[in-house]
């Protein structure tokens, strides 16, 4: 009677596990999915009971953040990164994810500060340094945008969203002939590109 | 003076030692000076006016901030010695993002205070004539009276996260108190509703705001105990890439009464007692992007004297210069 006991229990087991197992991928495949549909509210919702579940999961958090990003609730997004940061301090990708849905409620300065703490974990991470360029030139810092640009096109020399960044910060700072050669720069990684074509023609 | 110099010399060091704050790179100073030259036209007491202000704002990110400052006034006067008043300002605000909105919420608190604030008391009396059937003779009297002044001026503002749509709704209440019993203390309400919104691709700025302004008694104002007006504004940014440019222009017309107003975008206190008819005013600004601005404006302000019924007018040429850091 007992060694039936321990067989029914651990079949009954198994199916629990094996149905809750089944029931997350589910989560996970229908978010993914509807994120892929562009539905990305429902895609948030469709893992917020998993999270309810185990509200500690770092990467459900980080993927909530993630599509309220998308979804564009903002605030709640932020929410959901700060809870990302509370769970690893270390977070680059909640660093650098919060500073999406600040920079979408034109809270520069704050995003700014987001990008800054990546790169003192990460000192010449692309995506924080573009993203802080995002923010110097909505800060209207020309000066600080002109040295931070130069300095990063040391370091990615072929990449011309540093040098549109550049040209922008030497237009501002009536250093129209550095712009030019910049622009002239940026048309040789960029051929075509709109805002150097236009900046040239004049 | 020493008084408010002493408390204002407080508020500075205490705004502009948060930028020595372990996390200095969060906040965000600029401090301003500002200068109002007025001249009379046809006013029967009023001469030359002088105000200087001077102020420090300290931001944290986009989240706070606190300001503090000092307004200086000098009105002269006609028939005895010039009016002098120091006013103290501080205020505070706090930005909320609420889910539920596709902007900001800002909540803010400017006071004013000036403890030892001079103004001008006007009495209207009436003598028989001369005979049994001669029209009475009125006399209208000045003199210089101290009072008190304390205004709190709280409003909740929203401007939407692409910066096209604004609206906010002030409240202030100003209370003048007096020792003279003839006069007795003055309560203003003031409600100010405004909207404001970009267009011409954000290069042009129109805003709107009403003032409806209530007075607890009419002994400073003869009749009023109630005045509105309504402002318009429009700002137009120019097209310029350069750093340092002629940044933009603006036109100011306020039409209607208003009496006792406290214009919270100009942190201007009009504690004369007469009756502001209209306003025209032109302006604009020079800006270094990031570092410093210089502002130019002006105007012609028109008046009532509320105990003679004459009317006034009033040049002004208001300047400042205000730094980032």
């Amino acid at each position: 009677m007992k060694k039936i006991l321990i067989k029914i229990t651990s079949v009954l087991m198994f199916v629990f596990v094996s149905f809750s197992a089944l029931s997350a991928d589910d989560a996970w495949m229908r978010s993914y999915t509807l994120e892929a549909a562009g539905q990305y509210a429902s895609a948030a919702q469709s893992i917020e009971h998993y999270l309810k579940e185990i509200p500690n999961n770092e990467f459900a958090v980080l993927r909530s953040a993630w599509l309220y990003y998308l979804a564009e609730n903002y605030s709640r997004s932020i929410k959901y990164y700060q809870t990302a940061l509370e769970l690893n301090k270390k977070s680059i990708d909640a660093m650098l994810g919060m500073s999406l849905p600040l920079m979408a409620q034109a809270r520069w300065r704050e995003a700014a500060s987001m990008t800054q703490e990546v790169i003192k974990i990460s000192k010449w991470n692309y995506l924080a340094h573009t993203r802080l360029m995002t923010c110097e030139e909505n800060l209207q810092q020309w000066e600080t945008l002109k040295k931070h640009a130069e300095t990063l096109s040391v370091y990615y020399p072929s990449d011309a969203t540093i040098l549109v960044y550049l040209a922008r910060a030497y237009s501002h700072t009536n250093n129209n002939t550095e712009a030019k050669e910049v622009y002239q720069q940026v048309l040789q990684r960029y051929p075509g590109h709109l805002e150097a074509s236009k900046f040239l023609s004049k | 003076m020493k008084y408010f110099i002493k408390r204002f010399l407080f508020c500075l060091i205490f705004i502009s030692r948060l930028s020595y704050a372990e996390d200095a790179s969060d906040w965000y100073m600029s401090a301003s000076a500002n200068v109002n030259f007025s001249a009379y036209s046809k006013a029967q007491n009023l001469d030359a006016q002088t105000e200087l202000g001077f102020f420090i704002d300290a931001d944290h990110l986009e989240n706070y901030g606190l300001s503090g400052g000092l307004i200086y006034q000098n009105q002269g006067q006609k028939s005895f010695e010039d009016i002098t008043n120091n006013i103290l300002f501080l205020a505070a605000r706090y930005h909320i993002y609420p889910e539920s909105l596709p902007g900001k919420l800002s909540l803010s608190l400017d006071a004013y205070r000036e403890s030892e604030n001079s103004s001008v008391k006007t009495t209207r009396t009436q003598t028989p004539g001369p005979g049994s059937s001669g029209r009475p003779i009125e006399t209208i009297t000045t003199e210089l009276i101290n009072d008190s002044m304390d205004i709190l001026n709280p409003t909740i503002s929203f401007l939407n996260y692409t910066k096209t749509i604004y609206a906010d709704l002030g409240y202030s209440q100003s209370e003048y108190g007096s020792t003279d019993p003839e006069i007795g203390e003055l309560k203003v309400k003031q409600w100010t509703p405004t909207i404001g919104f970009s267009f011409n691709d954000q290069y042009n700025w129109l805003q709107f705001r009403h003032y409806n302004i209530e007075l607890s008694n009419d002994a400073r104002s003869p009749g009023v105990t109630k005045t509105s007006a309504s402002e318009i504004k429009l700002t137009h940014w120019l097209k310029n890439n350069e750093s340092s440019s002629f940044n933009n222009i603006q036109f100011i017309m306020l039409i209607g009464e208003r009496l006792f107003a406290v214009d919270a975008d100009a942190r201007k206190v009009y504690n004369l007692a007469d009756m502001q008819t209209s306003t025209y005013s032109i302006g604009g600004n020079w800006k270094r992007a990031n570092k410093s601005e210089f502002y130019l404006y002006a105007g012609l302000e028109n008046y009532e004297d509320t105990f003679s019924n004459e009317s006034y007018s009033n040049i002004f040429l208001y300047s400042g210069y205000k730094i980032y850091w």
